[in-house]
C-alpha cells in the first residue's frame, strides 16, 4: 500500500496575501504530503470542486480578511451538498480566539491561529487524517 | 600619524581578541553565529578596517546631494518632519470620511486611503465576487458618488492624499481628479501618491487583474497623463513593503523593489517620456522591520543605489530625478496576536529606524492589527508614537545621526552590494517581468519566509510572547467589526445610481474607452470621461478586462 | 483484500458518472499498484479516448495552453480528463501540485483535472500513469490530456502513453536551446512555439525549422505551430491538427505500433516497480550486493535462476 496524504490548501475570498498558505503548503510537502494549492481568489465552490477532483484527505483554508465565519459556513454547506462531509477541514490566518468555538460548532475540525508552529500543523494534519482511518 | 594609528589599531585588536578568546572559554556567546536577515555573518565588532575604502564625498556626501546616502533634503527634519500618514479606511465612504476628519484634527498631516478588496480588483459592490468583502479591509468605492462623500469637506488643495490602489489606479485617480474639480481644485494643485505598482502585486500582494504587459501599458499611460497634468503628484509608489511582508529579507526588499523601479523607468522611456521629468514623479515605499541597525542601513543603501541607477543606467541629468523619496510603514507581519500591547514597543522601534533612515512619510501600525481592524484608540496610540519620536526624542535635530558608525556604513555597503547582485541576475533573466513570470522572485521570497519561520520555531530567533516569555492565558480582546448591513446599503446605493444617471452617456463613454484600449491609445482621458458620467469602477474595469485579458499566476514552491 | 471494500463502495457511483467516485477510483489504483490490474478489469469498458501528451520545459506555457485547448473542447461539449504531473521530493516523498491553478477557468461540467505526483518515477510521468489512464478511459472521456512534469529534456516517457504528443516551447527560454540536442525533439508529433508575439519568435521558428528533419513531416504529419496561448492566437489550427493526426494514426496503422510499444512499456514498468519494492525489503550490505541479484531472480521466478 503506497499511501500518501493528499491535502488541498485553499484561499477563499479576494485577499491575496498568501505567504501563510504557501509556507504551510511547503511545510506539509516537506512532511511528506502531496499538497494541492488552489491559488488565491477562489470561491468556496471552486475549492470544494478541487478537493473533490483531487480526492483530498483533508482541506485547509487560509483566511486573513475577517470573513472566516461566513466563508467556512459556505464551504461546509457545499461539502455536504457534494458528499464530502467526511473530509476534515482546518483553518489558519487571522482568527480571533473568540470565534474558535463557533467555527468548531459549524464543523471546522481544527483552527491554527497566528503563531502556530509549522511542526504542530503538520503533526496535527497527519493525526487528523490517519486517526480518521483507524 | 595615520599609519601609527593603524598599527596601534592592529595591536589593540589582537589584545582584544585574546580577551575575547578567554571570555569565550568561560562563557560561550548566546549563539554560535550571528546573522543578518540576508544570511551574512554579523561580526562581533566593526572597526575602521571594515570601511577602509569608504570615500566620504563619493559614498556619503551631504544631505540633498548625490548620491543622497544621508538624505534627500538639505535640512531634513530640522526643516519639516516627515508626513505622518496613517493608512485608514473601512466600511462606507461616510464612515471613512469621519475617521479622516478625526485623524486630521489630531495632527495627522496627510491622508492614506485604504480601499476594500473589490475596489482594488475592480468589482462593484454588487458583483458576485464581492460577496462578503465589501468594506472589509478598506472603504468601498463604486463610483464618483462614493468618492465625493469620501472627501467631503476635506480640502484637496491642502491635504495630500495617498491611495493604495494598483490594478485600478487609473480609475481611482480619475475619480480624485473629478472630485477635486468639483471642489474647485485644479489637477496641478493636487498632491499625493497612487501606489500604481503592479509588479509587486504579482510577487506579493495579489490584487492584480490584467496580465503584466497590458498592466505595464496602463501604468505608462498614467505616467504620461500625470507628468503633464499632475506635476505635484507621485504617480507610482514602488513598493518593497509587501515584498518584505511576504517574507523577503532586507537585501531582497531593496533588490526587488529597485528592480521593479527599473522596469517602470524602462517602460516609460520606451514610451518616449523624459526620464528627468517623470523621474521626479516616482516614489518608493519600504517596510520598517525588526532589526534596527540593519533597517537604518537598508534605507540608506536603497537611496544610494537608486541614485546610481538613475544616473548611470538611465542617464538622468536632473538631481531631483535621482532622489529616492520614500514612504515607510512599520512591519505588519511582526505584530503578534499574543500579548498585543508589546506591539506598541515594536512599532516604536521600527518607526525610529525609518526616521533614522530618512523617510519622507510614515505609517505606524496599530497594536491590535494582528487581531483585526484598528480601533480609534489603537490608531491614536500609533499616531502618538510618531509624534513622540518627532517632538520628544531629539533624534530629529541632527541629520543622519548614524552616519560614520562602522557597522551602519558596512551594512549599508553590504546591502547595496547584495541588491546589485540580484539586479544583475534579474537583468540576465531578461528583466523583472520575466523573473516574475518564471516564478524566480516568488521562490526566492518564499525560501526566505520559510527559513525565517523555521528559525522562530527552532528558537534561533526570539519573538517575545510567542516563543519566549509566553503567558498561558490572555483575556480575549474586543475587536472592531464591520457591520454586515453596510454591504446591503452599499448595494442599494449602487442600484439607485444605476437608475438615476444618464445611462446613454455612460454607454457611449464606455464604448469610447473600449476603442481606445483596442487601439492602444492612452486610456486615461477616456477613463476620466467615464468616471465623470458616473460609470462604475466595475463597469470600467470590465471593459478593460475584455480587451486586456485576466492574469492567472503560476505558483512554484 | 483491503481495496475490495473501497471498490465496492464506489463502483456503482463510478458507473453513474459520479466525479467523486472517479477521483476515489484513481486514488485506489495509485495506492494499490499491485492490485491495479484487478481493479481495472472490473471496470466497465468504454470507447478509447484520444490520449494527448503535452510536454516542454518549465515556463513554456504548457498549463496555459492546456487550459485554452480544453476551453475550446469544452465549448464543443466534449468531455476532457486532464492528468497534470508534478515531481515528488526524492527525500520526503512530498509534492507540491500546482498546475491546476492555471486551469481554473475550466468548466467543471465537462472537465476533470487530476494532479498527480511522480512518486519516484523519472521520465516526466508517474508509475501509475497507465492505470490512471485506464480508469479515466473507463469513466468515459472524449480526450485525455497528460501534462508532464516539465523538467526538461529527459521527459520522454509520455511517448509510451499518449497517441499524440505536443512539445510546447517558448522562444525566450534558454532551456530550449538544450532541447534541440536532446531526445525530446524526436518524440514530438508537433512543435508548438508559444508566445509568438515575442520579438525573438521569428528567429526561433526559423532555427526550429532548420533543425527538424522535414521529410519526417509528411509521414508523421508533423507540424510546427506558432501560437499565443494567453492571447488565444493560433489554437484553432492546433485543434484541427490534433484531430487529423489521430485519423492519420489509424489510416497508416501507426496506431498499432504505438499501442504495442505502450504494452511493452507497461509490462516493463510493472516489473521494475515490483523489483524496486522487493529490493526495498532487502537488507543490502556491501558484500552481498552480487548475491542479491541471484536471490532476487529466484524470488521473482519462483526459485529458478537463469544465470
Amino acid at each position: 500500500m503506497d499511501r500518501r496524504i493528499r491535502v488541498v490548501i485553499g484561499k477563499p475570498g479576494l485577499d491575496g496575501h498568501d505567504r501563510g498558505a504557501k509556507v504551510v503548503s511547503r511545510a506539509l510537502r516537506d512532511a511528506g504530503m502531496e499538497v494541492i494549492y488552489t491559488g488565491i481568489r477562489q470561491t468556496p465552490s471552486e475549492i470544494i470542486e478541487t478537493a473533490l477532483e483531487e480526492d483530498a484527505d483533508i482541506i485547509g483554508l487560509s483566511i486573513l480578511s475577517g470573513a472566516h465565519i461566513r466563508l467556512c459556513e459556505k464551504v461546509i454547506e457545499i461539502m455536504k451538498e457534494k458528499g464530502l462531509d467526511n473530509v476534515p477541514l482546518f483553518l489558519g490566518g487571522i482568527i480571533p480566539e473568540n470565534d474558535i468555538p463557533q467555527l468548531k460548532k459549524i464543523g471546522v475540525t481544527e483552527v491554527f491561529g497566528p503563531g502556530t508552529s509549522l511542526n504542530l500543523i503538520s503533526t496535527r494534519v497527519k493525526e487528523i487524517v490517519l486517526g480518521k482511518e483507524v | 600619524m595615520a599609519e601609527r594609528e593603524d598599527k596601534n589599531l592592529i595591536s589593540e585588536k589582537e589584545k582584544w581578541q585574546n580577551s575575547v578568546n578567554k571570555a569565550l572559554s568561560k562563557f560561550p556567546e548566546r549563539k554560535e553565529k550571528f546573522e543578518t536577515t540576508y544570511g551574512e555573518e554579523l561580526k562581533r565588532i566593526y572597526t575602521p578596517e571594515d570601511i577602509e575604502n569608504l570615500n566620504y564625498s563619493k559614498d556619503l556626501g551631504f544631505p540633498g546631494q548625490y548620491p543622497f546616502t544621508r538624505g534627500v533634503q538639505p535640512t531634513m527634519y530640522r526643516g519639516r518632519f516627515w508626513t505622518m500618514r496613517q493608512y485608514a479606511g473601512f466600511a462606507s465612504a461616510e464612515e471613512s470620511n469621519k475617521r479622516y476628519k478625526y485623524l486630521l484634527s489630531q495632527g495627522q498631516t496627510g491622508l492614506s486611503v485604504a480601499f476594500d478588496l473589490p475596489t482594488q480588483i475592480g468589482y462593484d459592490s454588487d458583483d458576485d465576487m464581492s460577496d462578503g468583502e465589501v468594506g472589509k479591509v478598506g472603504v468601498a468605492i463604486d463610483s464618483l458618488e462614493d468618492m465625493e462623500i469620501l472627501f467631503n469637506e476635506i480640502p484637496l488643495d491642502k491635504v495630500s492624499v495617498s491611495m493604495t490602489i494598483n490594478s485600478t489606479a487609473s480609475v481611482l485617480l480619475s475619480m480624485l481628479i473629478a472630485v477635486a474639480e468639483k471642489q474647485g481644485v485644479k489637477p496641478e494643485q493636487l498632491r499625493g501618491t497612487i501606489q500604481n505598482d503592479i509588479l509587486k502585486e504579482y510577487i506579493a500582494r495579489g490584487t492584480y487583474v490584467f496580465p503584466p504587459e497590458p498592466s505595464m501599458k496602463v501604468i505608462v499611460d498614467i505616467f504620461e497623463y500625470g507628468s503633464k497634468n499632475l506635476p505635484k503628484f507621485n504617480l507610482i509608489s514602488i513598493s518593497g513593503y509587501h515584498i518584505r511582508e511576504a517574507g523577503a529579507n532586507a537585501a531582497q526588499e531593496v533588490a526587488f523593489t529597485l528592480a521593479d523601479g527599473i522596469s517602470y523607468v524602462d517602460a516609460a522611456i520606451k514610451a518616449g517620456l523624459d526620464v528627468d521629468v517623470f523621474g521626479n514623479n516616482l516614489s518608493f515605499f519600504f517596510n520598517a522591520h525588526n532589526n534596527f541597525l540593519e533597517e537604518i542601513a537598508k534605507f540608506r543603501a536603497a537611496r544610494r543605489l537608486w541614485a546610481k541607477i538613475m544616473k548611470n543606467r538611465f542617464k538622468a541629468k536632473s538631481e531631483r530625478a535621482m532622489k529616492l523619496k520614500f514612504h515607510t510603514q512599520t512591519a505588519g507581519s511582526t505584530l503578534t496576536a499574543q500579548q498585543p500591547m508589546n506591539n506598541v514597543v515594536r512599532v516604536a522601534l521600527q518607526a525610529l529606524s525609518a526616521v533614522m533612515g530618512g523617510t519622507q512619510s510614515l505609517h505606524t501600525n496599530s497594536y491590535d492589527e494582528a487581531l483585526g481592524l484598528p480601533t480609534e484608540e489603537s490608531a491614536t496610540i500609533a499616531l502618538r508614537t510618531q509624534q513622540i519620536i518627532a517632538y520628544e526624542s531629539g533624534v530629529t535635530n541632527t541629520i543622519d545621526p548614524f552616519a560614520g558608525s562602522y557597522v551602519i556604513e558596512k551594512l549599508t555597503n553590504d546591502i547595496e552590494e547584495q541588491a546589485m547582485n540580484y539586479i544583475e541576475k534579474i537583468d540576465e533573466m531578461g528583466g523583472m517581468v520575466k523573473a516574475i513570470e518564471n516564478g524566480y522572485i516568488q521562490k526566492e521570497i518564499l525560501n526566505s519566509a520559510y527559513d525565517a519561520q523555521l528559525k522562530i520555531e527552532n528558537k534561533e530567533d526570539i519573538i517575545i510572547g510567542v516563543n519566549k516569555f509566553e503567558t498561558d492565558h490572555e483575556p480575549p480582546r474586543e475587536i472592531l467589526k464591520v457591520n454586515p448591513e453596510m454591504e446591503l446599503k452599499q448595494k442599494e446605493k449602487l442600484k439607485k445610481l444605476r437608475q438615476n444617471r444618464d445611462n446613454d452617456l455612460v454607454k457611449k463613454n464606455l464604448d469610447s474607452l473600449k476603442n481606445a484600449a483596442k487601439n492602444n491609445e492612452n486610456v486615461m482621458p477616456f477613463i476620466l470621461e467615464c468616471v465623470k458620467s458616473y460609470a462604475t469602477l466595475g463597469e470600467i474595469t470590465n471593459v478593460l478586462r475584455e480587451i486586456y485579458g485576466e492574469f492567472n499566476e503560476s505558483v512554484i514552491l | 483484500m483491503f481495496w475490495e471494500k473501497k471498490f465496492n463502495d464506489i463502483i456503482e457511483s463510478f458507473k453513474n458518472k459520479n466525479k467523486y467516485a472517479l477521483a476515489k477510483m484513481i486514488t485506489l489504483v495509485e495506492n494499490n499498484p499491485d492490485d491495479a490490474w484487478k481493479i481495472i478489469s472490473k471496470l466497465p469498458k468504454n470507447k478509447s479516448p484520444h490520449i494527448i501528451g503535452i510536454t516542454g520545459s518549465p515556463g513554456a506555457g504548457k498549463s496555459t495552453m492546456v487550459s485554452k485547448l480544453v476551453e475550446k473542447y469544452s465549448e464543443k461539449n466534449q468531455k476532457i480528463g486532464i492528468i497534470a504531473v508534478d515531481p515528488s521530493s526524492p527525500f520526503t516523498g512530498g509534492a507540491f501540485l500546482g498546475d491546476r491553478i492555471r486551469m481554473r477557468t475550466l468548466n467543471p461540467e465537462n472537465v476533470y483535472i487530476r494532479s498527480v505526483a511522480s512518486r519516484g518515477s523519472v521520465g516526466g510521468l508517474c508509475d501509475s500513469i497507465f492505470d490512471i489512464v485506464d480508469v479515466m478511459s473507463s469513466y468515459g472521456f472524449d480526450k485525455i490530456i497528460i501534462e508532464t512534469v516539465g523538467a526538461g529534456q529527459s521527459e520522454i516517457e509520455v511517448v509510451y502513453v499518449a497517441d499524440t504528443i505536443l512539445l510546447v516551447m517558448s522562444p525566450d527560454s534558454g532551456d530550449e536551446v538544450q532541447m534541440f540536442k536532446a531526445g525530446i525533439m524526436e518524440i514530438a508529433d508537433s512543435y508548438i512555439v508559444n508566445k509568438i508575439d515575442l520579438q525573438s519568435a521569428n528567429r526561433f521558428l526559423t532555427q526550429l525549422k532548420n533543425t527538424l528533419n522535414l521529410e519526417y513531416e509528411e509521414k508523421h504529419l508533423r507540424k510546427i505551430f506558432g501560437i499565443s496561448a494567453i492571447m488565444n492566437k493560433g489554437l484553432d489550427e492546433v485543434i484541427d491538427w490534433i484531430d487529423k493526426h489521430k485519423q492519420n494514426l489509424y489510416k497508416t496503422n501507426e496506431i498499432e505500433d504505438r499501442i504495442k510499444r505502450r504494452k511493452v512499456r507497461r509490462t516493463r514498468s510493472n516489473i521494475i516497480r515490483k523489483l524496486d519494492y522487493t529490493i526495498k525489503d532487502y537488507k543490502i550490505e556491501e558484500e552481498n550486493l552480487f548475491e542479491l541479484k541471484d536471490n532476487l531472480i529466484k524470488k521473482l521466478t519462483g526459485g529458478k535462476s537463469n544465470d
